[in-house]
C-alpha cells in the first residue's frame, strides 16, 4: 500500500512535479550475440508524451517489447505506480493498462474494424453484440475527431486509419499507456499531424504515450519529454522543452553528424532524355476490383530521380507494382530500355535491368524464419556465379552477403543469423543492401526506400540514390516525405484518385504547391 | 485457456506462450517425447481391448531382432519411404498432397501395364523390361500429381480435395483393370494380374531382395538430401513455401518450381508402386497397398520433412506394419490394431509441433495496482 500514498503525497505536492506511471530500472536483455538493453533506465511519466530516439538497432522495440510482456528481461525491474510487477506475456501488460501499436500492423485485412478491434477480446461474451460494440467505437472515434467507419474493412483503410484502429485496439482494453513504435513511418504528414493531435489528447486525459521515431523534428514538436538510446544504453533522457535537436542527433550518433549531402543538387542535371522507362494509358485495377490505377502516363529518363508524390491509397503502390510486373495491368503499355514489358513477370524485369525496393519489407522483401545469407541467396541464388548448372555455391553467396552487411552496416552478430532477429531499420538495410549491391540497375523503383531508416542510413540511401543518377540509372521513387521528394527529384508526379495530377519539376516545386495538387487533384506544371 | 481460483488464495491459470524459434536439438527431443507418450497412450487403449500391452510393445521390437523379420520391415518400409520422401518436396512449398496412395497405384498400373503388354508379345524386350517399368511407374505417378498442381495453379483448386479424390480414382482403375483386361486367365479366376517375371523383378546381385529394397530408398533419400541443400530448385522450393510474396518479390518461377516439385513428389510415389507390383508382391491386385501412401504422410510429418529423419519415421513404419501381422497371427489382434498406433502417433506428430512452438505454464496471474 505504501507506493500507492507516497503517488498520493505526490500529487497533493504544491509543485506539479511529475508523477512517474512506470519505471524500468536496469533492465538487461541479451540476444545471442548482442546486448540489445545494456542496464536501461526508462521512466514514463503521468499525462506525456515520451519520445524515444535512437539509431537503428540502439534496443527501443526491445525495450518496449520487455515493458509489452514480449520478452522477459534478463535483469531490472519495472514498476507500475510504484509497485514492481512481472510482465510475462502481453496479456499481463494489457491487465496493467499498457498497449503497444508494432512497427508493422497487425490487422486482418478482410474484416471490418469492429472485428479487428475486438479479436482475441475478453467479455464479449458467446454472440457478441456488434451494433453495441460498433458505437461504442464510434464513441471514442468521435471522441479523438476520428472519422472512422466501424463497418468498414480494414484492407481499404490508408495507414493513417489502420494506425486509429490499432489504437482503438488498445482503447478498449482499458489502456493508459501507449507504446506506439514508428507510428509515423507510413504516414503523410497530414495523417502525421493527425495522429499527433490525438497524441496530446491523450496525453491530456493523463494517458502516457512512448513515441518511437526517428524524426526529430516529430519529437521536438509532439514531446514532452524525450529518450535517446545508443547501442542498447541510454544516453540522454530530459524534458523536450531543455533539448536542443544538435544535442539529441549527437546523442544518437556518439559524433556529430554532418547534415549535407552535398555533392549535386536535385534537378541540376539536365537528363539526356533518353527514356528508361515509358508508361502510357495505364490502367490497373486494386485488390477491392476498383480501377486504382487511371490511364496513367510516366517516363523515367537515364539519369534522372522522379518522385511519386501522393496521399497514400490514392494508386501509388498498384501503379509501381504494376510497373514492377507484381500486378496485371487492366490496359495499357510499359516500355522498358525499349522493350514492351506490358505484363512482363517480375523475373523477365529483373532480367531486363529493373531492381524494385518494396514497401513492405518484412512482408515482401525477406522471409523471416531464413538467415540473412539465405535471404541474399533469395534474389541471386539462380544466376551465375552464385550456382552453377542448378547447384548452389554457398560460399560465393556467403561472400557477398558479408559484404552487404558491412557496407550497408547491417547491424547483426552474424549472416548466419535468422533475418526474424533484426530490428525493423536493418531489415530494411538488408534488403536495399541485398538489391543494390546484387545488380545493376537501368531502373530502379524504390517505393518508400528510407522507411525506418534512422538518419545516418537514410543519408546514406538519399545518398546512393544521387550515385546511381550519376551513374546513368532511372530512379523511380514513392515516398510519403514530401521533404525527401523535395530534396532528390528531378521530376514530381503527383497522384490523386488514381490518375496523374501533374508533374512538375523540381525547379517550380514547393510544398504548398504539392500539397495542394494531393489534395485537391488540382493538376498544375509541366506535361509528362 | 483453462483458469480456476484457489479460494481466497490467488488466481491460478494455465496459459499458453509462444516460445523462441526451437532448436534443432530441442525439436528431437520433443518429438521422441511425444512418439513415447503415443506409444504409452496405445498401449493403454490395448490393454483396455483386452490385449497385453507388454506383449504388443515386445512383438514390436523383437522386429528388429531377428534378420527374417528384418527383412519383413524392410520390405515394408521401402515403399513408405520413396512416398515420403516424395511428399517432403510437396510439403516443403506448402503443397498438401495428400495423393500419394494415388499416385503409387498410377505406380503399380504403369509398371503391371508394361509388363501385361510384354506378356501379350508386344513392347519392351527382357532386357528392357524392367528401366521401361520403372520409368513407366516415374511418369505415372508423377503425372497423376500433375493434375491436382494444374488445377490449383490454373483454377485454384485446393489439393487437398483434389489429390485425395484422385487417390480414389487411381485405386478404383487399378480394380477395373485387375477384374478385367489383365486379369490373368491362368489365375482361377482369382482378381490378379499374370506374376511378373524375373526380368521385371529388381534385384541387386549378391544381396538379398529388402535389402536392395532399402538400398534404392537410401540412395533416394542421400540424393534429396542434397537436392534441398545444395540446389536452386531445392533452395526455392522452401522459399515458396516459406513466403510466397517474397517468392513472387523475387522472381521466383513459382508455377515451374510448385510443377516440379509435385512431379518428383508423384513420381516417388509412383516408384514406392513398382517396388510394390514388381519387388514384395510381384503382380498387382487389389488391395496391392495397404496404405502406404497414407502412412508417408504421417512418416514425412513425423520426420520434420528432414529426408534423414524421413527415413527413420518410416521405417518405424515399417515396424509397425509388420508387428500388426505378427500379432494378427500370434494372439489374433485385428488388423485395425496398428492402425491405432498409427493414428496416435499422427496426434503425438501434432502435439509435438504445438510443443515446439508454445510454452504450457501454470502461474499465479500478474499482480495488479496496489495489491
Ligand atoms: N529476437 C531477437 N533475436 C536476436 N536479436 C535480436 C532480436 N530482437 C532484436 N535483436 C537485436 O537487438 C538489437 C536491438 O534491436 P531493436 O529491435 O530493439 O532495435 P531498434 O532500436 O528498435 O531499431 P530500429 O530503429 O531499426 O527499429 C539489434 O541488434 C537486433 O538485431
Ligand atoms: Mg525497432
Amino acid at each position: 500500500m505504501e507506493p500507492m500514498t507516497e503517488g498520493l503525497l505526490q500529487n497533493l505536492s504544491p509543485s506539479p512535479s511529475p508523477i512517474p506511471k512506470i519505471e524500468m530500472r536496469g533492465i538487461v536483455k541479451r540476444f545471442p550475440g548482442v546486448l540489445a538493453n545494456d542496464n536501461v533506465d526508462f521512466t514514463i511519466y503521468v499525462g506525456e508524451v515520451h519520445a524515444l530516439l535512437g539509431e537503428n538497432g540502439a534496443g527501443k522495440t526491445t525495450l518496449m517489447n520487455i515493458l509489452y510482456g514480449i520478452y522477459t528481461p534478463d535483469a531490472g525491474v519495472i514498476r507500475i505506480n510504484g509497485s514492481p510487477v512481472r510482465l510475462r506475456s502481453p496479456r499481463d501488460a494489457i491487465k496493467l493498462g499498457i498497449g503497444m501499436v508494432h512497427q508493422d500492423f497487425r490487422l486482418i485485412e478482410a474484416h471490418t474494424v469492429t472485428e479487428n478491434v475486438f479479436l482475441n477480446f475478453d467479455g464479449l461474451g458467446f454472440i457478441p453484440k456488434w451494433s453495441a460494440l460498433e458505437s461504442r467505437l464510434e464513441e471514442i472515434a468521435a471522441n479523438y475527431g476520428w472519422r472512422l467507419n466501424p463497418r468498414a474493412r480494414v484492407g481499404d483503410l490508408s495507414p493513417g486509419e489502420k494506425q486509429q484502429v490499432e489504437l482503438l485496439k488498445l482503447l478498449v482494453r482499458g489502456a493508459d499507456i501507449l507504446l506506439l513504435d514508428e507510428p509515423t513511418s507510413v504516414l503523410t504528414p497530414i495523417e502525421t499531424k493527425m495522429l499527433f493531435k490525438t497524441m496530446r489528447r491523450m496525453a491530456e486525459e493523463g494517458k502516457s504515450i512512448v513515441l518511437i521515431t526517428h524524426k526529430l523534428s516529430e519529437a521536438m514538436s509532439v514531446s514532452d519529454r524525450v529518450t535517446v538510446m545508443r547501442r542498447g544504453r541510454v544516453v540522454l533522457s530530459k524534458p523536450t522543452r531543455e533539448a536542443t535537436v544538435e544535442e539529441l542527433s549527437t546523442a544518437m550518433v556518439g559524433t556529430q553528424i554532418a547534415n549535407s549531402l552535398g555533392q549535386e543538387q536535385a534537378g541540376t542535371r539536365s537528363a539526356d532524355s533518353a527514356p528508361v522507362l515509358r508508361v502510357s494509358g495505364l490502367s490497373v485495377i486494386g485488390d477491392e476490383g476498383v480501377l486504382a490505377v487511371r490511364d496513367v502516363d510516366l517516363s523515367v529518363n537515364r539519369g534522372e530521380i522522379v518522385g511519386v508524390a501522393g496521399v497514400s491509397g490514392n494508386g501509388q503502390i498498384e501503379l509501381v507494382e504494376a510497373i514492377v510486373g507484381l500486378r496485371k495491368p487492366l490496359r495499357g503499355r510499359i516500355v522498358l530500355n525499349g522493350v514492351d514489358v506490358t505484363g512482363a513477370s517480375p523475373r523477365k524485369l529483373m532480367e531486363l535491368g529493373l531492381t524494385y525496393i518494396p514497401p513492405e519489407g518484412k512482408k515482401w522483401g525477406i522471409v523471416q524464419e531464413l538467415s540473412i545469407y539465405e535471404n541474399i541467396a533469395l534474389r541471386i541464388a539462380r544466376y551465375e556465379p552464385y550456382s552453377r548448372m542448378g547447384v548452389i555455391n554457398w560460399r560465393r553467396i556467403m561472400e557477398v552477403s558479408e559484404k552487404v552487411v558491412s557496407e550497408f552496416k547491417v547491424d547483426t552478430a552474424s549472416i548466419k543469423a535468422r533475418a526474424s532477429s533484426l530490428s525493423g531499420g536493418n531489415v530494411q538495410r538488408l534488403i536495399l543492401g541485398r538489391e543494390l549491391t546484387t545488380s545493376k540497375p537501368s531502373l530502379l523503383v524504390a517505393a518508400y526506400p528510407t522507411k525506418g531508416l534512422d538518419i545516418a542510413a537514410t543519408d546514406h540511401v538519399k545518398r546512393i540514390l544521387m550515385r546511381l543518377r550519376a551513374e546513368n540509372v532511372g530512379v523511380l521513387m514513392l515516398s510519403e516525405d514530401l521533404d525527401e521528394i523535395l530534396e532528390l527529384s528531378d521530376r514530381i508526379v503527383v497522384m490523386y484518385a488514381g490518375r496523374v495530377v501533374g508533374v512538375v519539376r523540381r525547379s517550380e516545386a514547393t510544398p504548398e504547391l504539392l500539397g495542394l495538387m494531393m489534395s485537391r487533384g488540382v493538376g498544375a506544371g509541366a506535361s509528362p | 485457456m483453462l483458469r480456476r481460483s484457489l479460494p481466497g488464495v490467488i488466481k491460478l491459470s494455465l496459459r499458453i506462450e509462444r516460445r523462441a524459434e526451437p532448436t534443432p536439438r530441442f525439436s528431437i527431443i520433443v518429438t521422441l517425447g511425444m512418439l513415447f507418450f503415443a506409444f504409452l497412450a496405445s498401449g493403454l487403449i490395448f490393454q483396455l481391448l483386452g490385449f497385453s500391452a507388454l506383449h504388443i510393445y515386445r512383438s514390436f521390437f523383437t522386429t528388429l531382432l531377428s534378420p527374417i523379420m528384418l527383412e519383413e520391415v524392410f520390405r515394408k518400409s521401402t515403399p513408405i519411404i520413396l512416398a515420403a520422401i516424395g511428399l517432403c518436396y510437396s510439403y516443403r512449398m506448402g503443397f498438401w498432397n495428400i495423393g500419394a496412395e494415388g499416385q503409387l497405384y498410377m505406380g503399380m498400373i504403369a509398371a503391371t501395364g508394361v509388363v501385361v503388354l510384354h506378356s501379350a508379345g508386344y513392347g519392351p524386350g527382357e532386357q528392357l523390361l524392367l528401366p521401361a517399368a520403372v520409368a513407366a511407374s516415374l511418369l505415372a505417378g508423377g503425372a497423376w500429381g500433375l493434375i491436382p498442381v494444374i488445377l490449383k495453379l490454373r483454377f485454384g483448386a485446393n489439393e487437398i480435395i483434389t489429390t485425395l479424390m484422385l487417390n480414389y480414382a487411381a485405386i478404383l482403375l487399378a480394380d477395373f483393370l485387375v477384374h478385367g483386361a489383365w486379369k490373368d486367365p491362368a489365375g482361377y479366376g482369382f482378381a490378379q494380374t499374370v506374376q511378373f517375371p524375373a526380368s521385371a523383378r529388381i534385384s541387386i546381385p549378391g544381396l538379398s531382395d529388402s535389402i536392395a529394397y532399402l538400398a534404392l530408398a537410401a540412395v533416394v533419400t542421400a540424393l534429396t538430401y542434397l537436392v534441398f541443400k545444395y540446389t536452386v530448385f531445392g533452395f526455392e522450393s522452401k522459399i515458396i513455401g516459406l513466403n510466397l510474396y517474397a517468392s513472387r518479390y523475387s522472381g521466383l518461377g513459382i508455377n515451374s518450381i510448385m510443377i516440379r516439385g509435385v512431379f518428383i513428389s508423384g513420381a516417388l510415389a509412383g516408384l514406392a508402386g513398382l517396388i510394390v507390383v514388381s519387388g514384395l508382391i510381384g503382380r498387382l491386385r487389389p488391395g496391392a497397398s495397404p496404405g502406404y501412401g497414407y502412412h508417408a504422410i504421417i512418416a514425412s510429418m513425423l520426420g520434420g520433412l528432414y529426408p534423414v529423419a524421413v527415413l527413420f519415421s518410416s521405417i518405424l513404419f515399417g515396424m509397425l506394419l509388420t508387428s500388426g501381422d505378427l500379432l494378427q497371427a500370434s494372439i489374433q489382434m485385428p488388423k485395425s490394431g496398428v492402425e491405432i498406433m498409427m493414428a496416435m502417433i499422427f496426434l503425438a506428430t501434432i502435439v509435438a509441433e504445438f510443443v515446439k512452438r508454445y510454452r504450457l505454464r501454470l502461474s499465479g496471474s500478474a499482480r495488479g495496482v496496489g495489491m
